[in-house]
């Protein structure tokens, strides 16, 4: 154990700057650091923002005039429906990903994310698959069954082109960015702290990432489910959604919005975050309530999935299940107060300041109150029951989403903006710009609710003139003009700020949290050194730590073997536990994401062969991924600075890699739930059953248990082996052999199914067997790891993070495959069940 | 390094009360399907969903009285993270404060209609 010799600033960064920076030219498509990314993700969203607003610029023309015949019914069906995508999947999600990805390391004292090469993968998966998405517009085959696809519309007979294809393949590629965007987010948060940043130490930005993050781990499992299950319905038949064939289409809208509703508290929650940032700092005094707000945000989180049928009051439910998620619906109203009430408190207690993001922040407050009192009004059944499918809810809809996101973000931006250019904002023409969109707004959204009060419902592309809804028309697409012209303005705003802004000073805004603790703009590593937390992390002093971690003398103020190097910490109390090292900027997330996407369009195009070789080369490009990770001899602790030792993250057992695969797992068996609760919720509520014929997998189903469970046993024994510095690599081939089995028998299982077109019994029997059998092949691949990781000596006594993390896999995959297997054999004895009764 | 003065585990206590919550909702939910699919006797679904409101009334009763508790015992021993026990008893009593008025819908909404 050595210490690492104290070099002054200038070398210190410049050895940094040697470590951590991106290099040019291509080498720019290999980046993998966090600022980067996050810029990238934030430019992307935005260029998505516009051509959603343009969408929305063309929905408003039709609609200015009654009997329009600027677009007819099947373009103006590819305008709604693409405009809400956009704004959802590619502007939204992603823009809240990317403010993350740029901030929670600065903010919580770390040099970059826990997994830099898994951002820049969603960051191209995003890119890809909005791409697809949104040039599906330009050979005019976008998405036109409504942002929310339901079914029976969406389905092939109703929509025969592959327009529905591309919103389940493409949206649900972007929703692998989302889901390892959560991971990369929750794993960070837990783990990669400063030292001494207890949970109840973090700045409340990083308590609501870390809760919206888990929202997205638990919402987009069931929408992803319910894409996979119509697009089989879809290209092969599988009759999911069809009521002719023992379907439903009610469950799309169940697995839908079981996303759908949470999904707009993950949106706000970010924004909120970002409120609970910033006023504080306008309000000059620490933020009123810091643990009521988040007692409110988890019981918000919690809330916000017992309501999703709210989406759902009029399709017929018993009187007792709307009056629960009815009163959930109300319910969830309380905890938003919460905040809205400690934010005011933090503003009358404190002395404000006024500033451009403060506009923004005061606009926030009035659309969003309103969007919310209107959303108490639709979680009451018998209003809803009457503004049902009306422009009413649009109304409530933009003012929530609008109020509770896109003007938050827009103070953010203002806020943050310095912090990226490193130029201090000149506000000439910000202030018109917002009030252009402050004002265009409410004119074109506050009239939504008088028409939809008037009996105006969504979706339709023209509507006579007799119906006294064509002044309130006409001004809401004048608002909408102005609100895009105040987006014009704002846009020119930002590129004359990043062009002539002047050179910002060091924490402009008098902040109190990490991220300002560094030179704007920001270095490639953030800190070139780490600080130590002794207090809430949202009561710093940035102006006095600054010049402090900038000479080194916080904990790792030097570079190690060119390494890049950052600290692991105890997830509760914020305790020094590890060093991490990162990863190189590297090209393989580019190539996986590209192959990734060649598997979305051969399956768009339906060449299916293809789809299975470009699955079988993604999978190998994940294995390259993991050739380049870990070390070949054990280190023990090293030094870290200031006298302290720790070892590195390949020789502690919580490192962030098996956190990720936890919660990976998590939304695995989300999914998973999701699919056990289809299949009983098409049992005990869909017409036309029972099934003529009874799907009933045999030996080969049975003998899957024992095999996928002695894979799990044999793979937990190698770990023991190890462990104990004992030979393990037979066991590895006999886990390998196992796997391989499972493979086999689950495969003569599904081929002794009855044909799975016939019925939805049969099409969920295939869907429980399928699922076994990839996470059986996935089982494979683990195993292939783990022997070549073994035979390249990463594996040792102590640097067992390979088997550990397989062991989690093989164990899940037995759990997963024994429910599945015993679900489609009870099946059968349930169907009796209901015989009697049906 | 010094000992881990609070158990990694003490996070788990922020979310438990709404998971009690949660798998309450979830099984008030579904036992109300079941009754309605298998046209149970509409005394017979009232009084299971009533002895299940109750249980879970009774539960999450425990369980706030127990986050109370645990923030209590967090201040007492001067534990240097005891914000998380208070978030967890604030969470726990707000869960228990919506299992009545949530779930209160058993005793009289109409079951099947």
């Amino acid at each position: 154990m050595t210490e690492q010799p104290q070099l002054s600033p200038i070398r210190l960064h410049k050895a940094l700057e040697r470590a951590w920076a991106t290099g040019p030219g291509w080498h720019r498509l290999a980046a993998v650091n966090h600022t980067i990314l996050g810029k990238r993700f934030m430019l992307a969203a935005f260029v998505f923002f516009a051509i959603g607003g343009v969408l929305a610029m063309l929905i408003r023309v039709q609609l200015a005039t009654p009997d329009s015949a600027f677009v007819g019914p099947e373009i103006y069906n590819q305008l709604f429906s693409m405009h809400g995508t956009v704004m959802m999947f590619l502007f939204a999600i992603p823009m809240l990903e990317g403010l993350a990805i740029y901030l929670l390391p600065k903010m919580l004292g770390a040099r970059d994310l826990a997994f830099p090469r898994l951002s820049a993968y969603g960051f191209w998966c995003y890119l890809f698959g909005g791409t697809i998405v949104v040039a599906s517009m330009l050979f005019g085959v976008a998405p036109d069954s409504g942002w929310f696809m339901y079914t029976p519309l969406s389905s092939q007979p109703y929509s025969p082109g592959i327009n529905s294809d591309i919103w389940l393949l493409g949206i649900t590629f972007v929703e692998i960015s989302a889901l390892s965007a959560a991971v990369e987010i929750i794993v960070s948060i837990l783990k990669l702290r400063a030292p001494g940043m207890s949970l109840d130490r973090m700045p409340l930005f990083a308590w609501y990432m870390l809760v919206t993050a888990f929202m997205m781990l638990f919402g987009f499992p069931p929408l992803i489910l319910g894409s996979i299950l119509l697009e089989l319905e879809r290209a092969f038949g599988l009759p999911f959604f069809d009521p002719t064939r023992g379907g439903d289409p009610l469950l799309w809208q169940h697995l839908f919005w079981l996303f759908g509703h949470p999904e707009v508290y993950i949106i706000f929650l970010p924004g909120a975050g970002a409120l609970s940032t910033i006023i504080p700092v306008f309000a000059q005094r620490q933020i009123v309530g810091y643990h009521a707000i988040i007692a409110a945000i988890i019981a918000l989180a919690f809330l916000s999935f017992g309501l999703w049928v709210h989406h759902m009051f009029t399709v017929g439910i018993p009187h007792l299940a709307l009056a629960f998620f009815s009163a959930a619906s109300a319910l969830v109203a309380i905890p938003t107060a919460v905040q809205i009430f400690a934010w005011l408190a933090t503003l009358a207690h404190g002395k404000p300041r006024f500033d451009v993001p403060m506009l923004y922040i005061a606009g926030f407050f009035l659309v969003f109150v309103i969007g919310g009192l209107t959303g108490v009004m639709l979680a009451m059944v018998p209003f809803d029951q009457q503004a049902h499918d009306s422009y009413f809810v649009v109304a409530h809809l933009h003012y929530v989403l609008v109020g509770g996101f896109v003007f938050p973000m827009l103070a953010a931006i203002y806020f943050w903006l310095p912090h990226i250019t490193g130029r201090e904002s000149v506000h000439r023409i910000s202030v018109p710009a917002f009030w252009l969109i402050f004002m265009g707004f409410n004119l074109t959204f506050f009239m939504m609710h008088l028409t939809g009060l008037m009996g105006m419902p969504r979706r339709i592309y023209t509507y006579p003139s007799t119906f006294g809804w064509d002044w309130l028309n006409f001004l809401s697409s004048v608002g909408g003009f102005i609100l895009s012209m105040g987006f014009a303005l704002f846009a020119v705003d930002i590129v004359l700020q990043f062009r002539f802004g002047r050179r910002f000073s060091r924490n402009g805004w008098r902040a109190s949290t990490l991220d300002w603790a560094m030179p704007t703009r920001p270095t490639s590593y953030a800190f070139a050194s780490l600080p130590t937390i002794d207090r809430r992390a949202d009561a710093l002093d940035p102006d006095r730590l600054a010049p402090y971690l900038a000479s080194g003398h916080g904990y790792l103020g030097f570079v190690r073997e060119n390494r890049m190097e950052t600290l692991g910490v105890d997830v509760t109390t914020g305790r020094l536990e590890h060093v991490v090292v990162l990863p190189k900027p590297t090209f393989l997330p580019l190539i996986s994401a590209a192959l990734t996407g060649s598997v979305v369009l051969a399956m768009l195009f339906k060449i299916y062969p293809l789809a299975i070789v470009m699955t079988l080369a993604t999978a190998a490009s994940f294995l390259f991924w993991s050739s380049r990770t870990g070390a070949r001899d054990d280190q023990g602790p090293i030094a870290v600075g200031l006298g302290e030792y720790a070892p590195p993250d390949t020789e502690v057992e919580g490192a962030a890699p098996w956190w990720a695969m936890v919660f990976i797992l998590t939304a695995n068996a989300t999914l998973f739930a999701s699919l056990v609760f289809g299949t009983l919720y098409l049992w005990l509520i869909a017409p036309a059953w029972p099934p003529s014929e009874i799907a009933s997998p045999g030996p080969w189903a049975w003998l899957s248990i024992p095999v996928l469970a002695a894979a799990a046993v044999t793979l937990r024994l190698a770990t023991k082996h190890n462990a104990r510095s004992r030979t393990f690599g037979p066991m590895l081939f006999a886990t390998l052999g196992l796997d391989l089995l499972a493979l086999t028998t689950l495969t003569a299982a599904l081929a002794l199914q009855p044909d799975p077109t016939a019925h939805a019994h049969a099409a969920t029997a295939a869907a429980l067997l399928g699922y076994g059998w990839i996470h059986a092949a996935i089982g494979v691949v683990f195993g292939i790891n783990a022997i070549l990781r073994a035979r390249g000596g990463y594996i040792s006594a102590r640097r067992s993070q390979t088997l550990r993390i397989a062991s989690l896999w093989h164990d899940y995959a037995a759990i997963a495959g024994t429910i599945g297997i015993v679900l489609v054999l009870a099946m059968p004895l349930l169907i009796g069940m209901l015989e009697g009764v049906r | 390094m010094e000992q881990t003065p609070v158990p990694p585990h003490a996070i788990l206590v922020i979310a438990l009360g709404f998971t009690v919550w949660s798998v309450a909702f979830v099984a008030l939910y579904a036992i109300n399907a079941i009754g309605c699919a298998f046209a149970w006797p509409t005394a017979v679904q009232r009084g299971v969903l009533i002895v299940l409101t109750l249980a879970a009334c009774g539960a999450m009763a425990g369980v706030a009285a127990w986050s109370v508790r645990h923030w209590r015992r967090a201040i007492a021993k001067a534990q240097p993270a005891p914000s998380l026990a208070k978030i967890g008893a604030l969470t726990s009593v707000a869960a228990l404060a919506s299992t009545l008025f949530a779930f209160a819908p058993s005793f009289f909404a109409s079951t099947c209609v």
